[in-house]
Parts: structure tokens; C-alpha cells; sequence
């Protein structure tokens, strides 16, 4: 909309303030109360503390260098099967960073698969994966898309005119990067890597299947370990703080907003030659073999091992099934749900649309678990129907993944014309006609990026899941993560290809409305 | 222009529409169920292995007729989730996989006492001090370790000698998993406090290697990553079911040892619940010598009802080890247990 219309500032801080602010005063107040983490010893504490800061750090940093130069080879070279590539690099998306693990850990070790097969050539045992180098290595992969996707978008988006003008003045390709590009990427890599710190402190799947200790996981094992909630939520107290100091530096490191190109055209390219070539090709190359051919090969093993041995893997289609429709009921909802607090937000003057699009990113960004406890406390204080139902099932999700719907739609506005809207209002049109006719269509491929982000992301939802699902509607996610702890890599394996299968066409359907979206 | 624009839009609008059909429509599986659960569908919290329980909940809905919805999740986050529920709690019953939670549950008088029946079913000492759950079957604390890498006559009869030189840095535990709180529970019972504290200090400063399951141990045990770890005896029986053979066996410390324990998985009836006849047949169920038989072939634990038989390669259950496992106790010490094993830093 060209102006702010109170009411849809309202509108939006209503659906965050009565979606998000209840579990997280329950969080916040049982976080206080709770006082000492069962006397957990400080030196323990410190060792969490500072495990987690390192893992942040590390994977952090590799996903910014890695995600931004596999952005550059596909958007600013010649590379031959970019395009290919640059979808490749996606789709670890389909894969949640539990089973990576969990494929790592099969790889790895004197009876992993890489090394039986490094075996045949003459090579040595692959060393087992866990701890600090696996659990990097595993994050680093499963949030590298969200890196090259963020970086993808803003490249497309530059103005290509800077870089040229610089090229004409005799600039050097790198310092062309170094003095034009970089500078313009400053936010986008800022919220990546904001989106990716946060994420790391909120995994408690990967580090557990590749035990490396860290905040999160320890709240989980106090949950799980223990039936007083107390000290699993006085961790959670500390985690609350470690996100709100990341979502704080982002807002720092953050640069102006950048220029946008007026009319989409094609950037200079890079010609690859030689060396160059081989470098790009092998940088491509290796995070498609580590973040998918080995991963999903791993898993296809371990299912055909199974099969041919006779396991059932059970009631896995009717699991599918749950999952995808409590995916595209999610998705849709919370893309309703989040067009008030797009439209209040894009613009970021409103104070009450700040609100509106910073309360989502709290529950976001904090540990799943922590949200679930919070939901399961506020659910059992609401009439009965709604305790594990259905409709508070997708409540929560909506909670926890508004702001990536949020973010696609915001993205889309940010790039409309005002004058567009002040066209229409002068041809007569009235507020909503313009919002339908002119708004809705322009916005919509954007909002479609985002549905599909949030149904990919709520069907590989754990630890909500686990706890607020209807009794008897188990999911994929829930399947693989029981059959994962209990070493059933058979069932595991065979729910975890089906997960990947589902995701798969609604990672692709991202991709392609990704692509469009740059096209309007 | 404008043609070609809405025409790409056709898979986008298919697809919210398809989403908001599920919405309004046929719902999510079980989703309809919602609003009757309460009225006609038993419903059973099971804290178990989804794949070993569920063949046994089919086979009683296809006998009974009645309809069973099974949360399935780990012990201790559904005894938790039962805590916070309370009175309101919608589950029937509680299918636990040690006395340890379960008797969290009793602490809360959430639990309904059993009829003598069922109770009878199983030797005496496997049920509640006021008969509020019952055993079902039982799993023994052992060590795992690779046969091909360590000689038998290599490993130590207690586990109090884990805590020496020796097995520094060599030795794989679960800490927060429910088996090795319940073991800790179950020394706690037998040792006294200041013994188990000890032991829980001495293994913590021996660097330990640290996993959330039990089945993750045997994993690095058979793949020479890990020389011994403290599990439940069937996980290698099971891995060496689904692939053949694996490289990881089981050892049971010394009779008497605090290491030695074996521990029944239990079941109990929610005070709360609306469908008290159900919930006791589907418990008597379990007791049936057909149910013990599929734990034994196909989970490999210890039959509780008498006649049936005894996992390969185990000794079999006698009143000495039915003592051996301090249940009267045992409920009572979670508490204790999880702060002693968070005390020494264990999480």
C-alpha cells in the first residue's frame, strides 16, 4: 500500500502479539522462576556456552564465504550448467540437517561406507563423524542454501550499471567485487548470516546424532531426562538471551538499503578460462557431492540393506501423507496470516509494524523445543478441544515459520513502484481494488517463494511436532527421528528418501518462483 | 502479456486451493478424529519403540473392534507431558519402558490401581507398591563391546572399575537417556546416595564419551570407533537381526554388581480415564502369551509371564535378579537420579 493504514499495522501486531507473545511469556516466566539449571556446574554451563559460541562462529563463517562464492559462480560467470548447479545447490534445502548427520555418521568411522569403499582403492579408515568438525560440517551444509539464495537475490538485484561503470574505468574483475559488489551485499549477507547463527543455536538433531554439546541440546536432554521442566527451561533462559545479542547484530551490521535496478537486465558475466574454470567446476562439484550425492546415497544403502533383508518399514505412506497435508495447511495459513504484517512492515517506519515483524522473529529464532513447551503449557490452559489438535498444531507452526512468508513478501513489496498504486487511486480505483488489482499480482510469485519455503520447513519440524501433534497423526519427521534413535536405519532411511521426495517438487517449485520473481 | 501471466499462475492457485480444501475438507488423517477422541477412541501414551508396539495395537483394534490412538514418543518426554496435562490429560493409558518415570507418575496420583488379575500375571515384585502399574517385559543393563577388538576375559566384572585408569576415555554412555537414569535410579536403591554420587563423579572425570542413545554406543562399539558402553542387552540383538551379523556382543557385569540390573518396562491406567474397561483389556492384552512372545522374538527382551522363554544368550529371569532390581525403591529415586547425573556435569 502507498500509505500506512493504522488498521493493518493493528491487524498485524494482533496476529503476532496473540501468536507469539503467549509462549513466550511462559518461556520468559518459567525461565526466571525456574532460578538454578539443577545444579548443573558452572564449569558445565561454561563449556556449553562456549561450545555453542564456537559452532556458531565457524558455521557462520563458512556458510557466508562458501553460500557467497557459489553465489558469484552462478550469477556473475559463464560457467557452463550454472543454472543446473545453482538449483543443485538448493536442494540440500529437502534435507533436514538431522539426517545429513545421521548419513554422516554413516560414512564415517572404521565401518562407514566411505571407508569400506576407500578401502578398494588402498585408502585409510575416514575418520568417525562427530564433535566440533562433523557438527560444522553438517550445519554448514544443510544452511548453505539459505546463503546462496539470500546472496542469489541481491546479486540479481544490483544494478548492474555500477559494476560497468567500474569495469570502464579499468577495474580489475576482483576489484570490481571487492569495491562495488561487496559493499552492495553488506545487508543480505548481514541477515544471512544472522538467519544461519541463529539457526546453528537452535539445532538440537544434528549436534545430538553427531554428539557435539551444546545449549540447545542440553535443554533437550534435560526435557527428555527429566520430568520437572524446571531446569530445561532455565537453559532456555540463556538461549533466549545468546539470540536475542545475534538478531541485535544483525540489526548493526546491517547497511543502508541497496539501490535496485529500475528495469532487470543482465549483469556482466565473468569469462571462466582454464584454472578458473577448474576451480569453480570443483567448488560446485564438492558441495553437490557432500550435500547430496553422499547423503542421499548413504541413505538409498541403508533402505535397500533393509529391504532385501526382510524389514517392514511400516505405516510410512499415511505418514507421507499427514505430513504433506499439515505442510500446505501451514504454508497456506501462515502465508494468509503473514500478508497484514508484510504490508505493515515493508517499509519499516511504522512502530507498531516493527513490533509486528520482530515478535515472529523471536519465536522463530529460539529453539523449537523451547517454543513447543511454551505452546504445550498455554494449549492445556485453553478449552480441551484444542489441546493437541490439529488447528493448534498449525497455530504453532505458523508461530515459529511466519517470518519466512513475511520476508518473501516483504522482499516483493519493497520492489514495487509506489507510483504504480498512486496511478491507480488517480484512475479512480478504490484502497482494496488497488490492493487486489495492482498489489495482489505483483506480489504473488513472492508470496508463493515463501509458502514453499514454510511447507519444506514444517515437514521436516521436530521437536513442536513431537510435542503438540494429534495423537495418531504421526509424520515423516517423527517416524525418521524415532527410528534414528533407535538405530533403525531401515525405517529411517526409507521415511527419510520419502521425506526428501516430498520436499524435493516444493524446493524445485521455489526455485522456479524464485527465478520469476526477479522476472516482473 | 497479461495471458501469459495468469496462466503461470495456475500451479500456485492449485496448490493453495488443494491446501485450503485440506483445510475445510477431509482434514489430516487422524485430524477428524479430534473432537471424538475423547468419546470412543482408547488412547494409549507409548513410550516405547514405535515399530515393536505397534503390530500389538493393530492386532487388539482388529480383535476388540475398538479404536486405539497410540502417541508415540520417548518415556520420559510423555511422562512429562502427562504431568503437565494432569487431570486433563487425554490418554488412557501410560506404556513406559522403565519403573523410573512411571513412578513419577505414581508420586502425582495420576495413576489408578490394577485389578489382582492382571497383577497375578507376572512374578510378584514387577508391579507398583499399590499395584498402580505392572511389568510387561524386562531388558538388562550390560556392556557392549567388539568382540573381534577386545577378549572377553579383557573386560571388567563392575563398573566400579570403569572409573579407574584403565578405561579413561574408553568407556560410552547415555547419561540423559531414560535406560541410564533408571540404572542410576536402580544404584541409588542399592548403593545409597553418596556411593552413586561417587561412582557418577569418578565415571565423568574418566572422560567419557558421550551419547544420547543407546543404540548409537553399539553403533560405534561395532565399528571399532568405541571400546566398551554401558546398554540395555537387546539393542545388539536387534542391530544383528536386521543385517545379519554386526561386530558388538553384550557382557553382564558380576551378580550383585550395581552394574547388573535388570529392568521391566512398565504400564499403568490414567485415575482420569473414561475408558477404564478398554484400558484394562488392552493391558491384559499385552500379558497374553501371544503379545510376550512377540517381545521376545522380536524385541528380544525378558518375557515377564512365566513359560514363555528367555532372550538368546541371557540368563534367565529367577527370584534373585526379580530382587536384584530394588523396584519398591527404584520409583521413587528419579528425582535424585537426574540432579546427581546433572551434578557431575553429565548432560
Amino acid at each position: 500500500m502507498p500509505r500506512h493504514v493504522p488498521w493493518v499495522a493493528l491487524l498485524a501486531v494482533t496476529i503476532a502479539a496473540t501468536l507469539c507473545l503467549p509462549p513466550l511469556a511462559v518461556v520468559l516466566i518459567e525461565a526466571v522462576t525456574a532460578g538454578s539449571a539443577n545444579g548443573i556446574p558452572a564449569s558445565r554451563l561454561f563449556e556449553l556456552f562456549s561450545g555453542t559460541v564456537v559452532l556458531i562462529a565457524i558455521v557462520t563463517a563458512c556458510t557466508v564465504l562458501l553460500g557467497t562464492t557459489t553465489a558469484l559462480i552462478v550469477t556473475r560467470t559463464d560457467l557452463p550448467g550454472r543454472r543446473v548447479f545453482s538449483f543443485l545447490v538448493m536442494l540440500p534445502l529437502a534435507l533436514p540437517a538431522y539426517l545429513l548427520a545421521l548419513a554422516f555418521v554413516g560414512l564415517g568411522g572404521g565401518a562407514g561406507l566411505a571407508s569400506q569403499l576407500g578401502a578398494l582403492i588402498g585408502w585409510g579408515p575416514a575418520p568417525a563423524a562427530h564433535g566440533l568438525a562433523a557438527a560444522s560440517l553438517c550445519l554448514t551444509i544443510a544452511s548453505l542454501p539459505i546463503v546462496h539464495a539470500l546472496v542469489v537475490t541481491a546479486l540479481n538485484r544490483l544494478d548492474p550499471a555500477l559494476e560497468e561503470s567500474a569495469r570502464l574505468v579499468g577495474d580489475s574483475p576482483a576489484r570490481v567485487f571487492v569495491r562495488v559488489i561487496l559493499p552492495q551485499l553488506r545487508t543480505p549477507i548481514a541477515t544471512a548470516a544472522c538467519i544461519v547463527s541463529l539457526y546453528t543455536l537452535s539445532d538440537f538433531g544434528a549436534v545430538s546424532v553427531l554428539r557435539y554439546d551444546t545449549f540447545t541440546r542440553a535443554v533437550y536432554s534435560q526435557f527428555r531426562g527429566g520430568v520437572d521442566l524446571a531446569p530445561a527451561f532455565a537453559l532456555s533462559g540463556v538461549l533466549i538471551s545468546m539470540a536475542a545479542v545475534l538478531i541485535v547484530l544483525q540489526a548493526i551490521l546491517s547497511g543502508p538499503p541497496m539501490p535496485v535496478a529500475s528495469r532487470g537486465r543482465p549483469p556482466l558475466t565473468l569469462r571462466l578460462t582454464g584454472t578458473a574454470k577448474t576451480v569453480a567446476f570443483s567448488v560446485l562439484g564438492s558441495v553437490v557431492l557432500i550435500s547430496l550425492i553422499a547423503p542421499l546415497g548413504t541413505l538409498g544403502f541403508w533402505a535397500v540393506r533393509g529391504i532385501t533383508a526382510g524389514v517392514q518399514p511400516g505405516p510410512i505412506l499415511a505418514e507421507a501423507s499427514n505430513t504433506l497435508q499439515l505442510a500446505l495447511l501451514a504454508a497456506a495459513v501462515t502465508t494468509l496470516l503473514a500478508i497484514p504484517l508484510a504490508l505493515s512492515s515493508y517499509r519499516g517506519t511504522s512502530r507498531l509494524g516493527r513490533i509486528a515483524e520482530t515478535l515472529p522473529w523471536i519465536t522463530h529464532s529460539l529453539p523449537h523445543l523451547a517454543i513447543g513447551l511454551g505452546f504445550l503449557v498455554v494449549s492445556l490452559a485453553l478449552p480441551p478441544a484444542f489441546y493437541q489438535s490439529t488447528t493448534m498444531l498449525i497455530l504453532v507452526y505458523v508461530a515459529i515459520f511466519l517470518p519466512v512468508a513475511v520476508g518473501a513478501q516483504q522482499v516483493a513489496l519493497r520492489q514495487i513502484d509506489p507510483r504504480l498504486f498512486e496511478v491507480s487511486r488517480m484512475l479512480g480505483r478504490g484502497m482494496w481494488s488497488t490492493g487486489l488489482r495492482v498489489g495482489v499480482p505483483l506480489v504473488w510469485r513472492a508470496a508463493m517463494t515463501g509458502a514453499l519455503l514454510v511447507a519444506v520447513l514444517v515437514s521436516q519440524e521436530l521437536p513442536a511436532t513431537l510435542l503438540l501433534r494429534p495423537t495418531g497423526t504421526e509424520t515423516l519427521a517423527i517416524r525418521v527421528w524415532g527410528a534414528v534413535t533407535e538405530g533403525q536405519l531401515t525405517t529411517g532411511s526409507i521415511a527419510a528418501i520419502l521425506l526428501v521426495a516430498l520436499s524435493v517438487p516444493l524446493v524445485a517449485g521455489h526455485h522456479r518462483a524464485t527465478l520469476r520473481v526477479r522476472q516482473i | 502479456m497479461r495471458g501469459s501471466i495468469y496462466s503461470r499462475q495456475v500451479t500456485p492457485v492449485a496448490l493453495l486451493i488443494a491446501a485450503v480444501l485440506a483445510l475445510t475438507g477431509c482434514g489430516v488423517a487422524s485430524g477428524e478424529n479430534d473432537a471424538t477422541t475423547t468419546e470412543e477412541t482408547l488412547v494409549v501414551y507409548v513410550g516405547r519403540n514405535e515399530d515393536h508396539v505397534r503390530p500389538l495395537v493393530e492386532a487388539f483394534e482388529a480383535e476388540t473392534g475398538l479404536a486405539v490412538d497410540a502417541r508415540y514418543g520417548s518415556t520420559g518426554e510423555l511422562a512429562t507431558t502427562i504431568l503437565q496435562e494432569g487431570d486433563s490429560s487425554p490418554a488412557d493409558v501410560f506404556f513406559a519402558q522403565d519403573p523410573v518415570y512411571i513412578g513419577a507418575l505414581v508420586d502425582g496420583g495420576i495413576l489408578a490401581t490394577l485389578p489382582v488379575d492382571i497383577i497375578e500375571r507376572v512374578p510378584e515384585g514387577i508391579s507398583g507398591a499399590n499395584d498402580e502399574w505392572v511389568g510387561v517385559t524386562a531388558r538388562r543393563r550390560v556392556m557392549a563391546y567388539n568382540p573381534t577388538l577386545l577378549a572377553e576375559n579383557q573386560l571388567p566384572w563392575s563398573i566400579n572399575e570403569l572409573t579407574g585408569d584403565e578405561w579413561s576415555g574408553r568407556v560410552g554412555l547415555a547419561p540423559t537417556h531414560s535406560s541410564f537414569v533408571s540404572f542410576v535410579a536402580s544404584m541409588i536403591a542399592a548403593e545409597g546416595q553418596d556411593t552413586t554420587r561417587a561412582w557418577l563423579d569418578g565415571i565423568a572425570s574418566n572422560s567419557p564419551v558421550l551419547f544420547s542413545g543407546n543404540h548409537e554406543i553399539v553403533e560405534a562399539v561395532a565399528a571399532g570407533d568405541l571400546d566398551v558402553g554401558l546398554v540395555n542387552h537387546y539393542y545388539a540383538l536387534q542391530m544383528a537381526a536386521e543385517r545379519g551379523s554386526i561386530d558388538a556382543a553384550n557382557r553382564s557385569f558380576e551378580t550383585g554388581d550395581p552394574g547388573d540390573v535388570l529392568m521391566p518396562t512398565t504400564i499403568g491406567m490414567l485415575e482420569s480415564s473414561t475408558h477404564r474397561e478398554a484400558a484394562l483389556d488392552f493391558i491384559r492384552f499385552l500379558l497374553r502369551d501371544s503379545s510376550q512372545q512377540h517381545f521376545l522374538n522380536n524385541v528380544k527382551e525378558y518375557p515377564l509371564v512365566s513359560g514363555i522363554g528367555t532372550p538368546e544368550g541371557e540368563n534367565p529371569l529367577d527370584a534373585d535378579l526379580i530382587r536384584g532390581m530394588r523396584l519398591d525403591e527404584v520409583g521413587n529415586n528419579l528425582t535424585v537420579a537426574t540432579t546427581l547425573i546433572a551434578q557431575a556435569g553429565l548432560i
